[in-house]
Order: C-alpha cells, then structure tokens, then sequence
C-alpha cells in the first residue's frame, strides 16, 4: 500500500479533490470566467500580508505610527509586504469592479444566481469596509484625517448620530480604543465575515457553474464543456500571475504604500481619501452641510439597494445585454459619474498651487518624521513626540521663542546670532567693528562713551588677536603659536586696558571686574550659559546690559541646551541649520 | 463586444496537452507562491540575529554605598532611555541585581535571573542563601551553585563606587549551561 493510498483511506483525499477539480465547465474553458478566482487570489494574499504586518504592528495611538515606521523603514522588505497589502487592496477594488460588471453585462445575476448576486453585493459592502478601516490603522496624517471625515459624517446622521460615532471610534476622540476597534473589526471581524460569505458564494456558484455567453444552446455547452482542471485552472493561474506581476510591479514602482507624518491633532491637513472614495469626497463638495449626512449615508444605501433589487426587477430569461440596454445604460451612467466626479476631484486639487504646496510640505514632514523615528525612535508619548528627538530641539524652540526677537532679523536689539557665531570671521569682524550693524550696532552702548573701539592691530597682529579669543571658545583647531603671540598682544597692547588680562583667568573668577566683559572662555558653552543666565553681572555687561536675566525666565537645563545649540553654530553654515529641518 | 467562450476551436485536447497545461499550472502557481513566501519569510525572520532592544551599555546608579551591608538586598536596575524595536522609553527597568558589601568593603553584584531557566531568585536571610523559585536551585551569597539544576553559579554584574554611589553594570546572560554568554 502506498503513501496516497494510506493517507487516502484516511482522509479520503482523493475524492475531495476529484469534487473540488473535475468539475466540467460548460462551453469550455475560457479567460471570461477567471475574475472570481483572481478575487479569491487577492482575497489570499491580503489576508497573507495582513497576518505579516501583525508581526510587528501595534494597534495603540502612541505606538502604531512608530510600528509602521519600523515597518516601512527598518524590517527587512517591510515597505514590500505593506506595499502588497496597500495596493492590494486598490486591486480588489478593481478586481470587484470587473466582476461586477462582467455580471451585469452577462446578466449572471438572473435566475438561478440572485443570492450568489446578493452575497456579492454583501462582499462588496464588506470590502468598502475593510478600506475604511484599514485606512486608519497607521494612525498617519491621511488616515487619521480622512477616518475622521468618515466617522464624522456617521455623527452627523440623523437621530443617534451621537451615539454612531461613539460606538465607531470607541468614545468621545479618537484615541487608543479608536485603533483597537479598527483594529479588531479589520483583523477579526471583517475577515470571520468574508469568509463565510466567500464560502457562500463559491459555494453557489459551484451549484449553478459559470454563466456562459448569452445565446448558446444547452447542447451545443454541453458538447464543449472542458474539464476545470486543467484546463479552467490554468487560465486562472495564468491570470492571478498576471495580477500579481502587475501589483508587485506596481508596489516597487510607487515604493510600497508611503507613510505620513504620525496623525497630529493640532496640524492642518488637506484630508484626501483612497482614490476609490473619491466621488464621494467630491460629491460631498456640492451638497449644503445640512443635507451631507444624507448624501454621504444615502448614496451609498441607495447603490447598494439599486444592486440587491436589480435582479428582482430585471427578470426577463434573455441574458443578451441588447435586450436589457437600460440596465447596461444604467451601470455605465454610475461608473461614467464616479469616473467624471473622480477626474474632476483630481483636476481640482493639482489646479490649487497652495494645495500642491502644503502636500509638498506634508510629504517633507512624513520623511522627516520616518527619518528621526528610525534614528532615534519614538518617543513614548506617541509619534508626534518624534519630532523633539531632532537635534537641538529644544534649544531651537527657546531660541526662535526668547532669543530670536533681539539677535536674528532687522528689528533686532542686540548682535546679530547665527551659523558661524563666534568662529574667526565674526570675532575679526567684531574687532574691526564692534559697532557695526552686525555687532553692537543695534545696542545703547554702540552709542555711549563705553563703546568700544575698533582694534588698532591688522595683519598678522590682527590674526594673531582674532586666534587668541577664538581659543577661548574651546575650538580644538586654535593655533598655539597665534595664541601665544595673540595673547601677548592682548596684554601689551589696549584690549587690557578694559578688558584686564582676563585671557589667561580662571573662566568663573566673578570678582575680576573690568570695565569691558571678562573674557576668559568667552563662547565656551559654560560662558554661554553664564551669560544667558544673567548677562548683566558684574563680569559681563554690567550697567550696559540690556538683555534680560535668563535665569529667572528659564531652568538650568534650558540654559544649558540654548549654550549647546550655541556653541554648535560656531562651526555650522546656513546648510547644515537648514540641514536640521530634513 | 463579448469575449468568447471557448478559445480554442477543440473541445478535447490532447492528453499530452493537458499534461502540458498542468505542469504550466502547477509551475506558475508555485512561482507566484514563491515570490510571497520567500520575501515572507526574510520579512518575518527580521528580528533574528539583531539587537531589537537595547540600553546604553553604561553603569546604572543602582543605590547609596552605605545603605550596603552583607546580607545582599534587591535593587532595581532602571535604563535611563531604552530603545525597544520603534519605540525610545525613559526609565525603564531592565532587571535587577542582588547587591552586598563584603567585611573588606568591597561591593558585589548578582543578577537574579536564576541562570538555569530565567526566573528571579530571591535571598532567604534565614538558610543565607538564594533559592529559585521555579526549579529549587540554590546559591551562596557569593552566587556559588549549592545544588539543583542549574549549570552555573548566579551570574556577577560590573560594579563601580563612585563617591557614595554605587553604580552596576546589567548584562542579560543567556540562561542554560556552564558557561557564561551574554544574550
């Protein structure tokens, strides 16, 4: 006794796949009848991919973002599977298309076949259902915005409007229990309920077995009918890898399904939805506010009911589309519609330069997020929390809130600060100038008896000078041999009449009091941190200073980010500030 | 504008036609199932092999030198920042150590995952030693193995006394057999 025939009389094996391959199929073979396998194909594959990115999903506000960043940046071929799943889903909805309106021109839908036609339309409605939720999972700007729009317009429905969007998102907000819940109805319920409507339908159509071309004679099918297999489940192979050849293709073309910023409830964001709601989207735009909810849960109620009664009213036995023009005419006018209201919605949106240009800076936030999640991760408190991992943070915000009014810009009251602060050029320059526009141009003291003077040194002295003070801000590459002359220079020559010789002082000695600041470690991050704390002490600016004392307005820490970022600019250029922002 | 049917003229091929048409089927299903499972599979092995949840390998502040004495006690290792897969946290417990101070003054660090399978030894002051839970190993207070399953003595951490602070180094050890491995 062989192996199959052991394992047959225990499974009985061979006559399940007999039932489940032998089937003839009337008038043949033939590429028209391989949609539905195609959907059961699609319909595998996304269960696949989605089951794949549930390795590493996390259906928690503060975590999902940050999972499907891991995904599309870090796991190996992680854009690839998620890419499959995204356009996936665009293929069935095309898939379901064809079918469906292969149906309608064969008529597959009359008598015998209603209730394989109203299962369909049951999986339609399932698949539209899956999109929506599915959308929302990332929990990235176009998800969160366009789900909003959605479950909004449930609220907006009459009588327990409320009470439906509670129940859809979990609550008053979107938040942890809005994921778990699209999370679960995606992932478990939706899929529970395909299958066995699937089931149901294949099932059916078992029963009936395909619809041939109108107009041919019982007989004449029944002389050329072939074998499913192989003959129909070649032609059904053959199709399924076209159909996934052209999504793989597609998937490496658009590199995977793209990933948004983290959802931000405080940004603005031109919410869009997936290409297959926007008529809807569209259509919306015309409808009064008050009738939205009407339109918005009507129409799609409406379609759905056109579809489930369509069999009930076209009941006539000849299948021949001539013979039933107004239902051909009817499907074509819906599909003409939502193909004109798509284009339109499209054209409006690249005719809108301001549109085209807040996406542009919305796809530059998305890579930037993606770019710090996956160098620094994501914070605890959730994606948006991305953002503060950037370098200088902290500092940038300070400065741009207390620092930039007096040192960037026209208006401003005190030195100019930025990349290059402090490097040789701006300490040459400053000696030059210590009044000039870029310096102590726009204080008091550029215009009391204590300004200061240019130096008198130029050349090599002047090189010499600049180096000296350069050395004190701690920069590693400050020649020694300038330093020593500079230094020299600076003792002999008038720097100490004002400034003493703090040069070679201890950074912190306060009671050095000269009549100019002290010194010693000048631009250094804890000489820095000095001065912002309080610029007016008796080492620094003393009765000439004008900026207000830090110290009481910020903590130690803050001070000492804002000194960092400072320190930082000394060797920066205007690209590498630029630089932070990508 | 139908399609047809039938798009071959001979309703009954030849048997070395269907033949053809199932090894073609066959070949082509297998292909498209190839080039899922095998991406899949390099998809799904990702985390093999890689570091998916790391803290800086720096000594932790675990506890004061003089709340140290010889009866070891337990002390909670917590990571100042932790990066576990996508997500960065602050303060997170990576484990702990049983930590004494010797007659010398010297301090000593154990880890309490029991090294036989992983689950956390406690110190029973009363027979002064450590007692795993799970499969009744025991330990000296110096971590030497007295008896039970385990294959090695309870596994020492780095410490280092910085003024009255005691800082300690956590390694997680790979649990099983003789020899020492971090994992």
């Amino acid at each position: 006794m062989s192996i199959r025939d052991w394992l047959d009389e225990r499974t009985g094996y061979r006559r399940a796949m007999h039932v489940a391959l032998e089937e003839p199929v009337l008038g043949g073979a033939s590429f028209a009848y391989v949609m539905g396998s195609v959907l059961v194909f699609l319909l595998i594959l996304q269960a696949t991919t989605g089951a794949l990115l549930a390795f590493y999903y996390s259906p928690s506000a503060t975590d999902a973002w940050g999972s499907v960043a891991y995904i599309e940046d870090q796991v190996t071929l992680g854009w690839f599977i998620r890419g499959l799943h995204h356009h996936g889903a665009s293929a069935m909805v095309i898939a379901v298309g064809l079918h469906m309106l292969q149906v309608v021109v064969w008529g597959a839908y009359k008598k015998p076949r209603e209730v394989t036609w109203w299962v369909g339309v049951l999986l339609l409605g399932l698949l539209l259902a899956f999109a929506l939720t599915g959308y929302l999972l990332p929990w990235d700007q176009t998800g969160y915005w366009a789900t909003k729009v959605a479950t909004g317009i449930a609220g907006s429905s009459p009588g327990a409007g409320v009470e439906i969007q509670a129940a859809l998102q979990g609550g008053n907000e979107y938040g942890n229990l809005t994921l778990t819940r699209f999370f679960a109805l995606h992932v478990f319920v939706l899929p529970a309920l395909t299958i066995g409507l699937v089931v149901v339908h294949v099932a059916l159509f078992r029963k009936h077995g395909v619809t041939p071309r109108w107009g041919r004679s019982r007989g004449e099918l029944e002389r050329t009918a072939q074998p499913f297999w192989p003959d129909q489940l070649f032609r059904d192979v053959v199709a399924m890898a076209v159909a996934f050849a052209a999504l793989v293709a597609w998937t490496i073309h658009t590199g995977g399904a793209g990933l948004d910023a983290p959802a931000d409830p405080s940004s603005n964001f031109d919410a869009r939805p997936e290409w297959y709601f926007r008529p809807l989207f569209e259509l919306l735009k015309y409808v009064p506010g008050s009738l939205e909810a009407v339109v918005a849960l009507g129409l799609p109620v409406v379609v759905g009911g056109a579809l489930i009664a369509l069999p009930l009213i076209d009941r006539g036995v000849d299948r021949s589309p001539r013979r039933r023009a107004w239902v051909i005419a009817l499907v074509g006018a819906g599909f003409a519609g939502a193909a004109a209201l798509t284009v339109m919605s499209i054209r409006a949106d690249q005719a809108d330069p301001e549109l085209v240009k807040r996406e542009a800076a919305s796809a530059q936030q998305g890579r930037r997020a993606r770019a710090l999640a996956k160098q620094h991760g994501v914070p605890a408190a959730g994606g948006t929390a991305v953002y503060a991992t950037a370098p200088f943070f902290r500092a940038r915000a300070l400065w741009a809130e207390h620092c930039a009014g007096c040192h960037a810009g026209a208006e401003r009251k005190g030195p100019a600060i930025g990349p290059g602060y402090n490097d040789r050029a701006w300490i040459r320059g400053f000696l030059q100038a210590p009044s000039g526009d870029l310096y102590f141009g726009h204080t008091k003291l550029a215009t009391s008896e204590d300004a200061m003077a240019p130096v008198e040194e130029s050349g090599a002295d002047l090189d010499a000078l600049v180096e000296a003070i350069y050395a004190e801000t701690g920069a590693a590459d400050a020649d020694p041999a300038k330093v020593a002359r500079g230094r020299q220079l600076f003792d002999e020559g008038s720097c100490s009449d004002c400034h003493e010789r703090i040069l070679r002082q201890a950074q912190d000695s306060a009671d050095l009091v000269s009549s100019g600041p002290n010194l010693a470690g000048r631009g250094s991050a804890p000489y820095l941190r000095a001065v912002i704390a309080d610029a007016g002490a008796a080492r620094f600016f003393g009765k000439h200073d004008e900026m207000p004392r830090f110290a009481d307005e910020l903590s130690a820490d803050d001070i000492a980010k804002l000194a960092t970022w400072l320190v930082w600019l000394r060797d920066a250029s205007d690209a590498d500030v630029q630089q932070l922002d990508e | 504008m139908a399609p047809p049917d039938h798009d071959d003229g001979d309703p009954k091929p030849a048997p070395d036609r269907r033949r053809f048409l199932k090894i073609a089927t066959c070949a082509l299903g297998g292909g498209v199932g190839a080039a899922v499972v095998i991406p899949a599979a390099r998809y799904v092995l990702y985390p093999v092999g890689r570091r998916t949840v790391t803290a800086a390998a720096e000594p932790i502040d675990a506890i004061a030198l003089d709340a140290l004495g010889p009866v070891p006690i337990k002390v909670p290792l917590v990571a100042s920042s932790v990066r576990d897969a996508w997500a960065t946290a602050t303060d997170v417990a990576l484990g702990a150590a049983w930590v004494r101070r010797d007659e010398q003054g010297k301090v000593h660090a154990l880890s309490s995952v029991c090294p036989h399978l992983g689950c956390a030894v406690a110190f029973d002051p009363a027979a002064k030693e450590f007692k795993c839970p799970c499969h009744d190993s025991a330990f000296t207070p110096a971590g030497e193995k007295i008896r039970g399953p385990s294959e090695r003595g309870l596994d020492p951490l780095d410490v280092a006394v910085d003024g009255n602070r005691v800082k300690i180094t956590w390694v997680r050890y790979r649990v099983g057999g003789a020899t020492r491995e971090p994992a």
